[in-house]
């Protein structure tokens, strides 16, 4: 039996937003940059790129990478396009560590380029650590109530892919760690390296024929954050500023029964038993109590509650609670998300 | 339910606990909401001392506004949410529970085999021996947030009442606190009527004939206080008696193109004998339509297809029994009645085990659709009260008595959702009214159904209760023998009116 | 590619004059989770003990609609395949009754304890021993603990295409499926060629109940072994399906099933089935992952009296950005 041989390489699957990279790609560097301090490694990003080209590597030197690697000539690839990149980098720089986002794509990617490496990957990463060149991969076992530490002992490279909790979630992980710049071992303060390849085609691959782009903050059962607006907001005013926030930072927004009842938002608003259920990784209620017809309605991974009332049983399910009257909080929230 | 963090002190009343699910309105009143037993003995022995009437609340899912508050304060039950001890019997066990303890987390104790007793003393030879088998409590009300204290207050039933008969049945002791302040153990068999009198503890007589107020001659104390909606006193604790859970359970829905085949099946089941049928339910095209409606906005439907087009109206039936080929004899059987009728036996649903809380789903999802019908109406400005039957009339076949609901309906251009169990016709039938002269018209039809009903010996408050909505119309239906016989309870357990005041009788 | 209308998945279709038939053979893979909240986990081997009755994955009930509707508008047949304890053979009993042709078990202690690189592995094996196939379905992911790796890696070990997150089915002829993929951020229209593997959303199939003549009739389930998927034609290239000993260059060495839009050809079994040892593909030794421990987390619950506007803010930004990776 051969030891898969491997160099000092943790690859990162970068995705480029709007400005620059996604916050999850900045976290995922984050989270490589304090493996690489541990383990003596160097960070490589991959991307892949279409007519636009490579963005100027200036905007990279903060990263902590040492080398860019992007594949060009796909403008919007499909999975296993992405995974096809994934692999050729993968078999030219025999990475020990490969991180991908946890997202929807990145779900789709990862275990493409895995199943072809016939290597292993533990999925939603929520900390990551290495022991002695192992990599220790924590993430939610079962029904959620604990954590695996989970470790690829013999196949090369370990695969990760990475979601981000709400701050605080457990022990030692680094995911969160404050932004700084990480010091690229073999280079400090210079822009990485870059390596242009040309994108591989896999054979045969799914066709996309058209593309509609959708506005998630109306979709409350599939939206990742929603704004859940109570009886505690007073009347429709408040309701329109719980809106207005949601708005703000991009969640749907739905309501409680008894806020419905009152008009103060549309039936197909309603969250509870005899309404929506939704499934976000982050709830906000705003005014909510939380009763039991209400939280039958929600699987949120993460809830913050606002309540005036210390007695509101959400107090007690929220990861992040706050007893304040919301007419506090407004005017000064209006100059913050504006 | 979860523990708020911190007691408050705040007194006042939100307005979520001066309505129940009839939208009732109630009168501004303090709320009080103790955290346990200690804390709810000391406000009621006050509250009796200082002459405060109470008014209690569970989750407040009632119909008839029983829990909401017209006088004095509110006080909700909803801290003392826990079970508190099980004990083996000669028949089973028994769980005592708190009142606030919700039926939802009943079921779910019960299939997981694990409670967050409040007692230490629970023996773990008892737990071992209940873990050996599953357990269940046989009474399945539709709304599963409500609480063990309300369904006994207003003697709850649901579909599995065809078998297993309401909660009564399955209750084999309370604890309750009476006027006099003091709390005593009510068991099954212990205090009960003799020539028209009872003994009560704590040594007063109650001298009324059982049968005016619809129980047998031996009946007991226990069968006069459930159902007894807050009247007479405040129950404290109740033991419910548990049965082992059948092995198999079956749920099957027929999907019929017209009410007549529909109602025709159903009499087909009733006449003949299916060994393991628990409940039998029917569902007219307005219920189907409402389950539809609710399909927009209601998650867990989204879970279970639509009804097939096409479909007029639908029977539910429920099987329970430990040997599954009984079940799929009665199946077969059930399916020969269908094509009898000249049913689509492909339009039918077979759901088993775990999945035959889809149909329980769909048959919940009909008073759900409504109360969300209702509030669209009252949001147009007007208060709509749905004017809903709740008897059984024994005797007619379920075909004639929906023939001839709907000739009266037609006759007074009024439309109906209509749902219900085919036993003894104990249906719902929901007449949404939009203005005056509708409601009107609608009140009289009620009134003349109820006395039909009561010639063929139907029970007139069955599952709901008469609580504050339905006074008027008790007072008139009833025969007066009926209301004063209910009066000289309340007279005796509660003369100073301080227990739920104003529920069922109008001073 | 042929024009087909919208496959309107809650009506059983009734089949037009001239109707078209396609000879295709669908499989879904489906899994039995545990039923409401989860039973005890072994800490030490870190998978669920399985204790109550179980119940079909819901994704997975979509995926049998989306299967069924292509059987009802085109004659498809459909196998179910799974892979777990004995009790999961009563899942497949149950979803029998909505239709398909044929069930199929992997069950072995041999199995036990495997990722999900080795449960694609037994999935790939069982394929292509009883295909060929032309579509196997999965659901996105399960509920018990979920990856969504599993699909994918599948495809990958049977050299397929793969097409995840499918929300609607538009169309489908010998050569390709037209459907729809539903992103939270977009909706594609796409076609993937056969032979190839898709994914289901979960609530975009709403999955048809079993009439009452379909329940009581007979039905079974055949059961597979870890032996019996030495007979495997995915096994000629033994090497490629193991982990430790392959050296990524070499790992792609093998394509199996369709080239083209040619008939299936099936290439010879391993020449002695006695060979095949399962603990190198399968279960704890066949993973290339292991638990190495599992832990209680810190319960995070923080009530903060009065925050300022500010401390609020932060709050509320912090989680939203750590959820909008």
């Amino acid at each position: 039996m051969n030891r898969i041989q491997t160099s000092n390489v943790i690859l990162v699957l970068l995705e480029e937003a709007e400005q620059g990279l996604s916050p999850l790609s900045h976290s995922l560097l984050r989270a490589a940059g304090e493996l690489a301090k541990q383990g003596q490694l160097l960070v490589y990003g991959l991307l892949v790129v279409g007519a636009r080209g490579l963005p100027g590597l200036e905007t990279f030197v903060s990263l902590g990478m040492s080398k860019i690697v992007a594949f060009s000539g796909l403008e919007t690839p499909t999975a296993q396009q992405a995974a096809e990149c994934l692999i050729a980098a993968i078999k030219r720089y025999r990475p020990q560590i490969v991180l991908v986002g946890a997202n929807e794509r990145g779900r789709e990617i990862a275990p493409l380029a895995a199943a072809a490496c016939r290597t292993g990957l533990t999925a939603d990463c929520t900390g990551l650590r290495l022991e002695n060149g192992l990599l220790i991969q924590t993430r939610p076992a079962f029904d959620g109530n604990l954590l695996a530490e989970i470790v690829t002992p013999l196949a090369r490279p370990q695969m990760a892919s990475v979601r981000l909790s709400a701050p605080a979630d457990e022990g030692p992980g680094l995911v969160n760690s404050p932004v700084r710049a990480v010091e690229a071992p073999a280079a400090l303060g210079l822009a990485p390296t870059a390596e242009i390849l040309p994108a591989p085609k896999p054979a045969r691959d799914l066709l996309v024929l058209n593309r509609t782009r959708l506005d998630s903050a109306d979709d409350l059962e599939k939206a990742p954050v929603v704004v859940a607006a109570g009886l505690g907001l007073n009347g429709p005013e408040g309701v329109a500023k719980a809106a207005w926030l949601a708005d703000k930072i991009g969640a749907a927004l739905g309501g409680t029964r008894a806020v419905v009842e009152r008009g103060w938002l549309p039936g197909d608003r309603q969250i509870g038993l005899s309404g929506r259920t939704i499934r976000p990784g982050l709830l906000i209620a705003l005014g909510v109590s939380g009763s039991v017809q209400f939280m039958a309605g929600v699987g949120a991974r993460t809830i913050v509650a606002v309540n005036s009332d210390p007695r509101a049983p959400i107090l007690g399910l929220a990861q992040f609670g706050m007893v304040i009257e919301l007419e506090e909080l407004w005017p000064e929230f209006e100059e913050i998300f504006s | 339910m979860i523990n708020p963090p911190f007691p408050s002190s705040d007194p006042k009343c939100p307005p979520s606990h001066l309505r129940d699910e009839s939208r009732f309105q109630g009168v501004q009143a303090e709320l009080k909401t103790p955290a346990d037993h200690r804390a709810l003995a000391e406000l009621a022995v006050k509250s009796l001392e200082r002459g405060q009437p109470m008014t209690f609340q569970g989750a407040r899912t009632g119909l008839c506004g029983g829990c909401v508050p017209l006088a004095g304060q509110a006080v909700s039950l909803t801290l003392l949410d826990r079970p508190i001890s099980l004990e083996e019997t000669p028949e089973g066990f028994e769980l005592r529970v708190q009142p606030g303890y919700d039926l939802a987390s009943l079921g779910r104790d019960l299939s997981r085999r694990r409670f967050d007793f409040i007692s230490a003393k629970v023996k773990a030879e008892t737990l071992s021996a209940f873990r050996s088998r599953p357990y269940f409590w046989p009474p399945d009300p539709g709304e599963r947030t409500a609480t063990i204290g309300g369904l006994a207050s207003t003697r709850a039933a649901g579909p599995g009442a065809h078998r297993y008969g309401s909660v009564a049945e399955h209750i084999a002791g309370l604890n309750f606190l009476m006027a006099d302040g003091q709390e005593r153990s009510v068991r099954r068999g212990r205090h009960f009527f003799r020539n028209g009198r009872m003994l009560l503890p704590g040594g007063q007589e109650l001298a009324v004939d059982p049968s005016r107020l619809g129980l047998s001659e031996e009946a007991d104390l226990l069968d006069l206080l459930i159902g007894s909606q807050g009247m007479y006193g405040l129950i404290t604790s109740l033991d419910l008696k548990l049965a082992p859970a059948p092995a198999h359970v079956w749920a099957l829905v027929f999907f019929l193109d017209s009410e007549e085949k529909a109602a025709a099946l159903a009499d087909v089941f009733l006449a003949e004998p299916l060994s393991p049928l628990v409940s039998l339910d029917y569902l007219d095209e307005a219920s189907l339509k409402m389950v539809l409606s609710l399909r927009k906005t209601a998650s867990k439907l989204l879970e279970i297809p639509p009804p097939p087009l096409g479909a007029a109206a639908a029977v539910l039936l429920e099987f329970h029994s430990n040997d599954e080929s009984e079940i799929e004899s009665a199946a077969a059987k059930a399916l020969a009645g269908c094509q009898k009728v000249g049913g689509d036996p492909d339009q039918s649903w077979a759901l088993t085990d775990a999945e035959a809380e889809k149909m329980r789903i769909v048959r919940h999802a009909v008073p759900e659709g409504l109360g969300g019908r209702l509030d669209q109406i009252r949001a147009k400005g007007y208060p709509v009260f749905n004017v809903a039957s709740d008897f059984t009339r024994p005797g007619p076949s379920l075909t004639r008595c929906l023939a001839e609901y709907r000739r009266d309906l037609k006759a007074q251009n009024l439309e109906a959702v209509i749902f219900g169990h085919a036993k003894d016709n104990n249906l719902h039938v929901n007449i949404l009214t939009e203005n005056v002269s509708q409601t009107k018209r609608a009140l009289e039809l009620m009134a003349d159904w109820l006395g039909r009903a009561r010639e063929t010996g139907g029970k007139l408050f069955q599952e709901h209760g008469v609580g504050k909505l339905k006074r008027e119309l008790f007072a008139q239906a009833e025969k007066k023998e009926t209301v004063d016989a209910w009066r000289t309870v309340k007279k005796t357990l509660d003369p100073h009116a301080l227990f739920n005041p104003q529920n069922m009788l109008a001073d | 590619m042929t024009k087909t209308d919208l496959i309107d998945q809650n009506r059983p279709c009734r089949l037009p004059e001239e109707f078209i038939i396609l000879d295709l053979r669908l499989a879904v893979c489906l899994k039995q989770v545990p039923s409401g909240q989860s039973g005890e986990t072994d800490p030490r081997k870190g998978f669920v003990l399985r204790s109550g009755p179980g119940r079909l994955n819901p994704f997975d009930g979509s995926a049998i609609e989306l299967a069924m509707s292509l059987k009802d508008r085109f004659g498809a047949s459909v196998d179910l395949i799974s892979m777990g304890p004995k009790q999961a053979e009563q899942t497949l009993l149950e979803a029998l009754c909505l239709g398909p042709d044929r069930a199929f078990l992997i069950s072995d202690p041999a199995l036990v304890g495997s990722d999900s690189l080795a449960t694609a592995r037994a999935l790939a094996l069982t394929l292509s021993l009883l295909g060929p196939y032309d579509l196997v379905v999965c659901g996105l992911t399960t509920i018990d603990g979920g990856t969504s790796q599993v699909p994918p890696s599948l495809s990958r070990l049977l050299g397929w295409p793969f097409a995840g997150r499918l929300c609607k089915v538009v169309g489908l002829n010998e050569k390709e499926l037209h459907f729809q993929q539903r992103y939270q951020d977009e909706l594609l229209e796409a076609t993937l060629p056969l032979p190839g593997v898709v994914s289901t959303l979960r609530e975009s199939f709403t999955p048809r109940l079993p009439s009452i003549k379909a329940k009581l009739a007979p039905k079974k389930v055949t059961v597979l072994s870890a032996l019996d998927l030495a007979r495997s034609p995915l096994l000629a290239n033994q090497e490629s399906l193991r982990t430790e000993t392959v050296d990524v260059a070499q790992a792609e060495g093998f394509s199996f099933g369709r080239s083209g839009g040619g008939p299936a050809k099936k290439t010879e079994p391993p020449a002695d089935p006695a060979e095949f040892d399962p603990a190198l593909y399968f279960g704890e030794k066949g993973s290339p992952t292991k638990i190495q421990a599992i832990r209680k987390p810190k319960p995070p619950n923080r009530v903060t009296v009065r925050p300022t506007a500010a401390e609020a803010a932060a709050v509320i930004l912090e989680a939203v950005k750590a959820v909008k990776s």
